[in-house]
């Protein structure tokens, strides 16, 4: 629900049309004001007479834009509801206001504690930030270094609003209406009720949202200057990086912000920093601090290991870096040659060779009359193009659940994320297409294995040299004439030679491909089940085997999708005189040009084949 | 007709070509940046804050920089302002009608200390020519309508309701001609000569200015109107009922508590009466020159 005082009506607003929204500003407002969650307003020195215009400001000589209004609507909807306007700006007391003092978050205000009837303050989060790594004097009260840019109250905070919750049945944000009934039955000031409703049950979940907890500590541990002053690593992008950090800006509020792990039990305020034995983040507590039961329950002392915030800076995370630094290789190595052979390949069409062309032309024949003869030219049969529909799902799926979560930031995750039930839904479709890819690929392998098992029994092959003989002869496992293609190939794309690669069934770069997922799916498999099963890791595996394995997965993804991106979409569909709409996807059949274009060495061997029956 | 198909099959063939060799290019050097962007170390090579952060961080706020309150069940975007701690919810409507406000901002108030905020929150629904301007000197305008901020027209008086606190899509304008055809004070030429102006300000030298600046300023009157002048009892310059404000509003403005805090301010500037040439400098019409 958005917060309906804050409609903007735009800069077209005509006259009349204002006026309507007026009305309908005014009547939602009566709304916001009967609305639940307006529980106290107190005003009896009558500040919002002026304060309430939201043009009451002044930019000061040192260009600081000084802004008087107040939310009323929103001041109502927090904790400090109840307090007065002097309650916090207590030097105020004439008008004109003369030199107003900043307001001290510490003061007794002239509200009563109810438990004990004595006045209210929040001076005890002076010695719990006193106590943190936040306090801007040592210990034994000398200014420390650069002691301004320690967070004073309002550097954390703007005045709290209130996030009730519904517990009554199941847990959602809001008031819960039944409750509410249940304490007027007794309590008749409904507005005391409301608010001691709200003040109680915004404190049993989050009271503020992980994404601002985030953005409050990213105000300065993800301000470079800061950071290089006080000797810090980037700890907002890395964990940012980490599921925590990309369920946080999906709108998860189970996910971990900085506050559950760097807080203390007693008070957020208590923060400590990784060297104090007290730290829930020190060495020796870490596991403590992971393996609670609302968080890794069962987790292994191992997980302590895992580096939550490790980037790939070379000196912080070397073994970070050299994963990185590998996939990085290992994806660009692979992508941009063959990038750049096809570019050329393509510009290479523009251009053909005559003699390329008549070669052409002669198998065009020979491949149209085997064509007319078997009723089309079957390249991939039923079982094939059924098991590649399945990848083609899979895979779909496993890019629309996973790419969002790699770029959380970029507009469209979020909608393509809602997709699939947001961040409470994605992920298990997610790992439910990586598990239906696992069983497809085992399959295939099975189906292979059977194939090649049937072979050696009508050869009366056995035995291990025969096996690994008959699987290196597989159709999909490169020869040396691939090689040989290879070298064709880039005579050709470079102008060398006139002569076209003659490639057979599959051609080397099919092969590759193919025998690509041999190396992607497992590693993706493998790798995301450690993530998934993170505890469970931790028992087999050291923590930062999981930091391993979230690099692995997360480059490797990107790998295979720029693979099929790049290079077998174009390969495919992009080729000149290739249609899009190519039905060899549904009936597997290949037209006599195109076999012709990208097979010819199979074409040439029809014509071996016709010279022998004749 | 053959050799016709040829070139046409040729020229989308090279269009194909080019076609996919651009996307192909495109996202090899994309893929190649993103990934060799994400090793090293995230820090090295991320600017320092200017010196003037503070400053930019107002201007920031002042623009586009906005946060998002996740309250559960609702929430909302609001501009962040440095250091402010009490909610904003939105900035209010801007005022695109008046040419004054390209100089001089829609907070143009700040010589007078303890007055200007109050004076800038006027500016929500009053336009600067009720109080700086006049057609003639010594004749004050003694009829007032509103003029829609989006369109610059004249329009109806808008709907002054409790909870809409001077954001009514409208602002008081003085008006002339009122018993043929009433029109906003006409300010024309001061407004096609200031566009021009500004225009053309970094080639005119500083004598230029000034006279480029007495022209524009040309009907703004030394004096201008006090706030006493509408919030007393007895004879207001602005006629609150005939402009929609309710009776019971109307009464209000002129009640002893505003009346009581309009006195306690010019109370508070007494002693700069003292001062009469520090007293009409903070009363002046221009607060900044452009």
């Amino acid at each position: 629900m958005k917060h309906p005082d804050n409609i903007d009506c735009g800069s077209t607003c005509s006259p009349k049309r204002s006026s309507l929204l007026l009305k309908a500003g005014a009547f939602l407002l009566a709304l916001v004001i009967m609305f639940p969650q307006l529980l106290y307003a107190v005003d009896a020195e009558n500040c919002l007479m002026c304060h309430r215009f939201r043009g009451l400001a002044r930019v000061d000589k040192d260009g600081d834009y000084r802004l008087f209004y107040v939310d009323e609507t929103l001041f109502n909807r927090g904790p400090h509801a109840r307090v007065t306007c002097k309650g916090c700006h207590a030097d105020i007391d004439k008008i004109p206001h003369d030199n107003a003092k900043p307001v001290d978050c510490l003061r007794s205000c002239h509200i009563e504690e109810p438990t004990r009837e004595i006045i209210f303050t929040h001076e005890k989060v002076r010695d719990a930030l006193h106590d943190s790594v936040h306090s801007p004097t040592s210990a034994d009260g000398t200014p420390l270094k650069f002691s301004e840019d320690f967070p004073e109250c309002k550097d954390c905070h703007d005045i709290p609003l209130f996030r009730p919750v519904s517990i009554f049945k199941k847990t959602r944000a809001g008031v819960s209406e039944r409750a509410i009934n249940r304490c007027t039955l007794c309590h008749s000031d409904e507005n005391f009720v409301r608010y001691f409703y709200s003040h109680v049950t915004t404190r049993l979940h989050k009271s503020r949202d992980p994404r601002e907890v985030v953005n409050m500590c990213a105000s300065c541990h993800g301000d470079p200057a800061f950071a290089r002053r006080h000797g810090l690593s980037d700890v907002i992008s890395s964990y940012l990086e980490t599921y925590h950090g990309k369920a946080t800006l999906f709108g998860s509020t189970l996910a971990p912000d900085c506050l559950d792990c760097h807080a203390g039990h007693n008070s957020v305020h208590e923060m400590r920093a990784a060297t104090d034995p007290n730290s829930g983040i020190y060495p020796e507590n870490r596991s403590a601090t992971c393996n609670t039961q609302d968080c890794h329950h069962s987790a292994g002392p191992a997980l302590a290991s895992f580096d939550v915030h490790a980037n790939r800076n070379p000196r912080a995370n070397p073994l970070e870096f050299g994963v990185g630094l590998f996939f990085v290789i290992a994806t660009l190595g692979i992508l941009l040659p063959i990038l750049t052979m096809n570019v050329l390949g393509l510009v290479r069409e523009l251009l053909p060779s005559h003699q390329a062309e008549k070669e052409i032309e002669r198998l065009t024949k020979l491949a149209e009359k085997k064509a007319a003869r078997e009723g089309g030219l079957l390249r991939f049969t039923g079982p094939l193009r059924l098991q590649h529909a399945f990848l083609i799902v899979v895979f779909v799926i496993l890019c629309l659940t996973g790419f969002p979560m790699k770029f959380p930031n970029a507009p469209w995750a979020p909608v393509i994320y809602d997709l699939f039930g947001g961040i409470n839904g994605a992920p298990i479709v997610h790992r439910i297409a990586g598990v239906a890819l696992l069983v497809g690929f085992a399959f295939h392998i099975i189906l292979i294995l059977l194939n090649v098992r049937r072979s050696m029994k009508q050869k009366g092959q056995r035995g291990l040299k025969d096996w690994i003989i008959a699987i290196l002869a597989l159709p999909m496992i490169p020869k040396w004439r691939d090689l040989k293609d290879l070298v064709v190939w880039a005579k050709y794309v470079f102008f060398l030679s006139p002569q076209r690669p003659a490639y057979g069934h599959f051609s080397w770069k099919e092969k590759l491909e193919y025998l690509g997922l041999f190396w992607g799916i497992p590693l993706l498999g493998v790798t995301g089940i450690l993530l998934w099963a993170e505890s469970i890791s931790t028992h087999i595996l050291p923590g930062w085997a999981l930091n391993v394995a979230y690099l692995a997965h997360t480059y490797e993804s990107l790998l295979a999708v720029a693979h099929i991106a790049l290079v077998h979409i174009p390969g495919v569909i992009g080729r000149p005189g290739v249609s899009p709409f190519s039905s060899m996807i549904l009936n597997g059949k290949i037209s006599p040009s195109a076999l012709v274009e990208e097979h010819a060495g199979e074409v040439q061997g029809f014509d071996m084949a016709a010279e022998v029956d004749s | 007709m053959s050799k016709k198909n040829h070139r046409s099959k040729q020229l989308f063939l090279v269009f194909y070509v080019t076609m996919w060799s651009v996307l192909l290019i495109g996202a090899a050097t994309w893929l190649t940046i993103y990934l060799v962007g994400t090793l090293g170390d995230p820090l090295a090579g991320k600017g320092l804050e200017p010196t003037d952060a503070q400053v930019f961080d107002s201007i920031l706020a002042l623009t586009n920089k906005k946060v998002v309150r996740y309250l559960g069940e609702w929430e909302f975007l609001e501009p962040k302002l440095p250091g402010h701690f009490h909610h904003i919810g939105r900035w209010y409507q801007s005022d695109k009608s008046n040419f004054c406000i390209d100089c001089h901002g829609p907070i143009p108030h700040s010589r007078s200390l303890q007055e200007r905020a109050f004076l800038n929150m006027h500016n929500l629904f009053i336009s600067c020519q009720v109080c700086h301007v006049r057609e003639s000197e010594s004749v004050a305008p003694d009829h007032f309508g509103w003029v829609d901020i989006t369109t610059g027209r004249l329009c109806s008086n808008p709907d002054i309701v409790e909870g809409v606190w001077g954001e009514y899509g409208a602002k008081i304008v003085p008006l002339t001609n009122h018993s043929e055809n009433p029109q906003p004070i006409n300010l024309k030429e001061e407004e096609q000569f200031a566009a021009e102006f500004r225009k053309r300000m970094n080639n005119v030298n500083d004598s230029q200015k000034v006279i480029g600046n007495k022209f524009i300023h040309r009907k703004c009157i030394e004096k201008p109107v006090k706030c006493s002048d509408c919030h007393n009892t007895e004879n207001e310059f602005l006629p609150f009922t005939a402009l929609g404000y309710s009776e019971e509003r109307s009464a209000f403005l002129v009640s002893a508590e505003v009346v009581d805090l309009v006195k306690r301010y010019e109370t508070f500037y007494m002693p700069n009466l003292l001062k009469p040439q520090q007293q009409e400098e903070g009363q002046s019409i221009p607060e900044e020159t452009p």
